[in-house]
């Protein structure tokens, strides 16, 4: 199994940022606002879209944003106001996550390493559980956007 | 004017969101989605109901994801015309998908004339 290094790191920020700036325009220049091992171990803001994934590496990649970046985000990619985050606007995003992680694979199966993608699940309303009896000290990376700050956390086994 | 204009599609994906962004696409280049699915067991129901000239298929779904959709597809019907629409697009993905008969792939996130160009390019 794949010990977490800056170059897995990389290949999932890397596509993070650039999915972010091609589907969401107005998201400006994405940038590494912190990085830190996350000691609470569960995701900051109230929604979390979460990405398991399988093979040379074993865990778990989740998005979390506050509800109303979430909100911007989908307004974005959906091409229209919306009022709530319903079914429409979480489908948005739980679609830019399965492209991140996504793209991420591509990046990774260049270094050789190859991952499998479960389906994404959304979450609102309760900060899931990131860290975990076999991943104690996940990765939490801090992005800023001109949409505000979301954070990118990897918690592999 | 494209050559898939007049065509009809099935759109297999697991989320809404793209199901949609699709259909804007296609709809756009003057085919007509006749079917979406969300899972492959799905698409297979849909498929031998309407019978589209194509189906755009995503990969990573619940239930059957997109290359045992595909197999399962083409074993229905041999001539089934497949493209792969997903953001997992390693070259061993890509493989799998062809070899399991899939015609082309388009990776997500897409610019909407390489959708149209890469299915007008199955059909030419």
């Amino acid at each position: 199994m794949l010990k977490l290094s800056s170059e897995i790191v990389n290949a999932f920020l890397d596509p993070c940022i650039s999915v972010f700036e091609q589907v969401i325009s107005t998201s400006g220049t994405l940038e590494v606002n912190d990085t830190y091992i996350n000691k609470l171990k569960v995701s900051p803001y109230e929604v979390s879209v979460s990405s398991m994934v399988s093979g040379d590496l074993d865990g778990k990649i989740v998005l979390s944003v506050s509800t109303e970046m979430a909100m911007e985000i989908a307004e974005q990619m959906m091409g229209e106001m919306i009022n709530s985050l319903n079914s429409d606007a979480q489908s948005a995003i739980t679609e830019l996550v399965t492209m991140i992680v996504g793209n991420a694979s591509v990046k990774l199966s260049k270094l050789n390493h190859n991952i499998k993608m479960a389906p994404v699940e959304f979450s609102y309303g309760s900060h899931v559980e990131i860290g975990s009896v076999e991943c104690p000290y996940p990765v939490s990376i801090s992005i800023k956007s001109d949409l505000g700050i979301f954070e990118l956390d990897l918690a592999f086994y | 004017m494209s050559n898939i204009e007049g065509k009809t599609v099935m759109i297999v994906d697991d989320t809404s969101f793209m199901r949609k962004m699709l259909k804007v696409v296609l709809e756009g280049a003057g085919c007509t989605v006749v079917a979406e699915a969300g899972d492959g067991a799905d698409a297979l129901e849909k498929y031998q109901e309407h019978k589209p000239d194509f189906v755009t298929m995503d990969i990573v779904m619940p239930q059957m994801d997109g290359i045992a959709s595909v197999k399962a597809l083409r074993s229905i019907d041999p001539d089934a015309t497949i493209i792969m629409v997903s953001s997992a697009g390693q070259d061993s993905k890509v493989m799998e998908a062809k070899e399991a008969g899939a015609s082309n792939f388009i990776l997500k996130p897409f610019e909407e004339k390489n959708v149209v160009n890469i299915i007008s390019s199955v059909f030419s």
